[in-house]
């Protein structure tokens, strides 16, 4: 079952008794380089918000990239699984692991770069810390937490300027007036970590030499408002040259303009040819030999 | 759940759920909506195909080419490769569960689909959920969604007539070729189907039952439920109307 693009090929697989699904992307000519891993956020199944998981995909494999995208048990279209009892991130750890041996087993890549929107963003964290086969992982509104800039900047000017003050409770008043009835379904159950954990886990990143793509969008000023917030929430992380941040404040999180979706795509495709050059480069270098 | 790619070069994806039981007395092509209002029932319709399943019923859903999993990108298609698709998942259908009877679900825009696949074969039961009448109502929906929105930045006309709603893009080709499609208004005596099943939220304004389709056994069916398609929260929450997906699965069984 195989769909046949000019410069690649797709096909859909399953892992698994209770299989997870999804589909494999490759380019026509054989690549040697990690495999992309694109994960479902939330509720939303494993084409990815707008569409970008496809896109993104597909442009990957078009310039030579394995990528996989996929469902996770009980999400889109993959069914559930009777594992109930294993936390949230565990599960995560676990399906992914079943994906990796599956393209490590079909000689496709030992090597991952995994990352996506939101809980997507904090799988793709969570493996990376417990699995080295994770050479890199970018997240797009990843775990984030309010330092004491973010609430002088969110709450001393209002104090000082009575009209942003009346502004602001405007606001507030409006919004709540139009919420809507509608019954919907979201995935609220996002699993909080501590700070504390976070900053260990991209610590165990760094000192692996995993590399970091991090886009933090505007949508999420109720925890996040000046560009350098990430860098402050995790002072004691040395990030060096292996983070690239990003604070695409004009950017809603389901990336719904046409400019944002571009820039983020752009940007996580050239991530990539980086990464996946760089880790080929420190591989191929000769070992440093000891002159006595 | 198996999901597959099928159709002429494999461009289309679909999945197929079959009945647990293995006995299917019957099979159901669900034809989905576009754009958010897709990406926001997606769970509503693995839900319903599962639930249809456990009636007995096999069911294949499936994506447009430009959506989805399917091959090509939005900004290509035209509204006539839809309908081509259309068909080619019926076969698909009548392929993977044989000689059963047939019925098409069409929802939103969808039912432009279904009702052209139903002029191509005949089918069982056609079920159109909130149909869009013709592409230029879907159209005129998303400008006027576009007017009332306070997001400029996601929703707006460009100078070349393309219409990005919601992070979706509808090209102007697309657009002409939606307008071109009036199937539900004008050409509804071609529809070769025994029972044309309406599910709606209210009495629509301009109702589909024509003089000319006298010949066919059309019911309609108000079943309230509160949202809107257009919608699309922070978060991308997902519709799932139960309500409506219980309704259906009565009808179709």
């Amino acid at each position: 079952m195989e769909q046949v693009g000019q410069l690649f090929t797709e096909s859909v697989f399953q892992v698994g008794l209770v299989p997870i699904n999804g589909i494999l992307t490759r380019p026509r000519q054989p690549c040697n380089g990690p495999t992309i891993v694109i994960l479902n956020s939330g509720l939303l199944h494993h084409i990815g918000s707008c569409r970008l998981s496809v896109s993104i995909s597909r442009h990957l494999a078009s310039l030579g990239y394995n990528t996989i995208r996929f469902d996770f048990a009980g999400i889109g279209d993959s069914p559930s699984r009777a594992d109930a009892t294993v936390s949230e991130p565990q599960k995560t750890i676990e399906q992914l692991q079943e994906v990796f041996s599956f393209v490590e087993k079909q000689g496709i890549a030992s090597e991952f770069l995994v990352g996506g929107l939101c809980s997507a963003a904090d799988g793709a964290f969570h493996i990376g810390v417990v699995d080295k086969r994770v050479i890199g992982i970018f997240q797009i509104d990843p775990y984030l937490f309010r330092t004491p800039e973010y609430y002088l900047r969110r709450y001393f000017p209002r104090r000082l300027n009575p009209a942003a003050a009346v502004r602001w409770f405007w606001r507030k008043l409006k919004s709540a007036s139009s919420r809507s009835n509608e019954p919907s379904f979201h995935d609220d159950s996002r699993f909080k970590l501590p700070q504390e954990e976070v900053s260990t886990g991209y610590q165990i990143l760094i000192d692996r030499k995993v590399r970091v793509l991090v886009f933090v969008t505007g949508e999420q000023s109720m925890l996040y408002n000046y560009s350098r917030q990430f860098y402050d929430m995790f002072r004691r992380v040395d990030f060096g040259s292996f983070l690239d941040f990003n604070y695409r404040k004009d950017s809603s999180h389901m990336m719904l303009e046409p400019g944002q979706r571009e820039f983020i795509s752009s940007k996580i495709v050239a991530w990539v040819q980086q990464t996946a050059g760089d880790h080929v480069n420190r591989q191929t270098q000769p070992t440093a030999r000891h002159i006595p | 759940m198996e999901p597959l790619f099928f159709g002429t070069d494999k461009r289309l994806y679909g999945v197929l759920h079959t009945p647990p039981q293995g006995i299917c007395n019957q099979a159901v092509l669900i034809c989905p909506p576009v754009g958010q209002e897709y990406l926001r029932l997606h769970r509503s319709l693995v839900w319903l195909s599962g639930m249809l399943a456990e009636k007995g019923i096999g069911v294949l859903r499936f994506d447009y080419r430009g959506t989805g999993d399917s091959a090509g990108v939005l900004e290509k298609v035209v509204a006539d490769e839809w309908l081509e698709d259309g068909e080619e998942a019926f076969e698909e259908l009548h392929e993977q569960f044989g000689s059963v009877p047939k019925s098409v679900i069409g929802i939103r825009l969808g039912a432009l689909v279904a009702a052209h696949c139903s002029t191509a074969q005949a089918v069982e039961r056609l079920l159109l959920w909130e149909a869009c009448q013709s592409g230029a109502e879907f159209l005129a929906e998303l400008k006027d969604d576009m007017l009332t929105r306070l997001l400029p930045e996601c929703n707006f006309e460009s100078n070349d007539g393309t219409i990005h709603h919601n992070g979706f893009v509808y090209s102007d080709k697309l657009q002409r070729s939606l307008r071109s499609n009036t199937i539900l208004q004008n050409e509804i005596q071609r529809l070769k189907t025994k029972e044309l099943l309406l599910l709606d939220r209210k009495i629509p304004d301009k109702p589909l039952i024509a003089a000319d389709a006298s010949s066919l056994n059309i019911s309609q069916h108000i079943c309230q439920v509160d949202f809107s398609w257009l919608d699309v929260d922070v978060i991308g929450s997902a519709i799932i109307p139960q309500k409506a997906l219980d309704n259906i699965v009565k009808l179709m069984s």
